[in-house]
């Protein structure tokens, strides 16, 4: 099954790939994303980034999710609106396989993007900031950046693959999907400031563990919602 | 006008259904309706495709084509009926099932964001075919196809003709053992309908596969199907080969010839129900098409030449597949 994830993982970055339609759309989006998260963000709070604070990185724990969604919520509704879906189920590709391979080119996708401006970021600070030394994120900072990215882009892509197998329409998808991960994103924030925790590392990254298995839980709801004949009960 | 060729399955218990050796697709009292419609789209469909044949399947839209397709995909679950394809149960082998066989669908498929070749290749990979010779068959499918000039253009460009062509290489990919062929003709020129009917008709003959297809272009059907199956309504109306449809053909045109036959002569054997109907030919005196029972047929030339017709010509005209297409599945009151 792992093959036929990775073939469908393949084909789906491919497709964005080979978007040129929306690859000026898409360029545009990643940029600004890059630019908020890679460049504008760390020149304005360098000080957060020196002193290795957690506040530092929120951001990267929201914003990959953007990111997946463009791609998650392209999986099933995408395919129904360009035909090709039938063809897809009519393969003897496992359902595990084609979910695992749409998430996890959505996924990717997003820690790429993430990624990225990480490294935009350190860059950033080492340029605006003139650390005495060289400026390198620490080994918490940048397990904080990495799970909060996966943690955020898995849970909107399950959310956006759960919606794709009902909405019929990938734009009416990906707007829905938005709307509920900030909703989720912003009543984190607020539980968390309510109940008065205090934001250390080992805090966020039991936040990020915690959304993480609700996307986990999500990719296990999705498995058990799909069923091949589900998208044939209307002629 | 109806005429009927085969009697109606009536609706008594079927004994449940065995694989059947030599049979490739085999569905007996199938049916199927989908929640909020009015009428089920399979009505206690029976059929059976024997192995190695290349099986039109006709009617006309919304006849039950694409949902009998998808049924033998295990994509669409029957509310009763036994289904059996290459001897497998939809119900619980549809993998396998599917794993054995290729599929070109109402809609081509097709990856327009991808190559012609990332397409190919995309297929073969879940097809398990690895390494060497999966860059070998796309290649050969692709040169086979004509489109290895424009193997790594993305498919949008591509014109329906030649999307048309790319999905049934991609359905063949895998030397499936049954294609299962939605409209394969459509969209392709004359010169390369021509050359698909060779292709289908060379795979069932040299690797023994086995080729249901619908079409609405029943040339093509006339051309290289073994068996035929007109569905209306979700039911099998009539089934066979096209010789022994047509022998049972109840209705047979015939060209007349003579003097003395006269425009009142035919409208009186009409109204008497000796002839079904008449076209008056105007291009040639005294010339008429009739079309009678074939019943009548034999005594046709007997009763005009005792009403006075000296006959020059009578000859039956071959009742075409587009005759027996629309009397069987597009007469708005056939059963």
């Amino acid at each position: 099954m792992m093959r036929d994830s990775v073939a469908v993982l393949q084909k789906e970055l491919q497709e964005v790939v080979g978007d040129r339609s929306s690859r000026r759309g898409g360029f545009v989006q990643s940029l600004v994303i890059i630019v908020v998260l890679g460049i504008f963000l760390p020149s304005r709070a360098a000080s957060l980034w020196l002193a290795a604070s957690p506040l530092a990185i929120v951001s990267f724990a929201v914003l990959p999710a953007v990111l997946a969604v463009t791609v998650a919520a392209d999986a099933f509704a995408g395919e129904r609106e360009r035909r090709t879906l039938e063809t897809l189920l009519a393969t003897p590709l496992h359902e595990r396989a084609i979910l695992f391979g749409k998430a996890g080119a959505a996924v990717l996708f997003a820690m790429c993007g993430a990624t990225f401006a990480l490294v935009c970021a350190v860059l950033t600070i080492n340029v605006v900031a003139h650390p005495a030394a060289l400026f390198l994120p620490s080994a918490s900072m940048l397990c904080a950046v990495l799970l909060g990215s996966l943690a955020s882009a898995s849970l909107s892509t399950g959310v956006a693959i759960l919606l794709s197998m009902k909405v019929p329409v990938a734009r009416a998808v990906q707007q829905m999907t938005s709307l509920s991960s900030m909703t989720l994103f912003a009543g984190i924030a607020l539980l968390w400031g309510g109940l008065g925790l205090s934001v250390t590392w080992t805090s966020v990254m039991v936040v990020e563990l915690v959304v993480l298995l609700a996307a986990v839980a999500l990719f296990e709801l999705a498995i058990v919602t799909f069923r091949r004949d589900r998208f044939f009960e209307r002629r | 006008m109806t005429r009927s060729l085969t009697p109606l399955p009536a609706s008594k218990p079927k004994p449940p259904l065995r694989p059947s050796a030599g049979l490739a697709v085999e569905l007996r009292g199938v049916s199927k309706r989908f929640p909020g419609s009015p009428s089920p789209s399979l009505d206690s469909l029976d059929l059976e495709v024997a192995t190695g044949s290349v099986f039109g399947f006709l009617g006309t839209n919304g006849a039950g084509k694409t949902t009998t397709l998808r049924v033998l995909l295990g994509l669409v679950r029957p509310d009763e009926g036994e289904v059996r394809v290459l001897g497998l149960n939809p119900r619980d082998e549809a993998r396998r099932i599917r794993a054995e066989v290729g599929v070109l669908l109402e809609n081509d498929g097709l990856y327009d964001r991808l190559s012609a070749m990332q397409n190919l290749e995309f297929h073969a990979r879940i097809r398990r075919i690895d390494g060497p010779e999966r860059s070998r068959r796309v290649e050969e499918l692709l040169r086979s196809a004509g489109l290895w000039e424009r193997r790594t253009e993305r498919v949008v460009t591509f014109s329906r003709g030649m999307r048309q062509k790319l999905a049934i290489a991609r359905a063949l990919v895998h030397r499936p053992r049954l294609a299962l062929l939605d409209e394969p003709f459509a969209g392709l020129d004359p010169v390369a309908a021509s050359e698909l009917r060779a292709s289908i008709a060379s795979l069932a003959r040299e690797l023994g596969t086995t080729v249901l297809l619908t079409t609405h272009d029943l040339g093509h059907v006339e051309k290289i199907c073994d068996r035929i199956a007109f569905l209306r309504g979700g039911r099998v109306v009539a089934s066979g080969t096209l010789e022994g449809l047509r022998a049972q053909s109840s209705g047979v045109e015939v060209a007349v010839r003579g003097a003395g036959l006269d425009e009142p002569l035919l409208a009186a054997m009409k109204a008497e129900g000796t002839i079904h109907s008449f076209e008056w030919e105007t291009t040639q005196k005294g010339s008429a098409r009739i079309m009678c029972s074939a019943k009548h047929r034999v005594l046709l030339g007997t009763e005009l030449v005792k009403r006075g017709v000296s006959l020059e010509e009578l000859t039956t005209v071959r009742a075409s597949l587009e005759d027996l297409f629309l009397s069987l599945v597009a007469a708005p009151d056939s059963p």
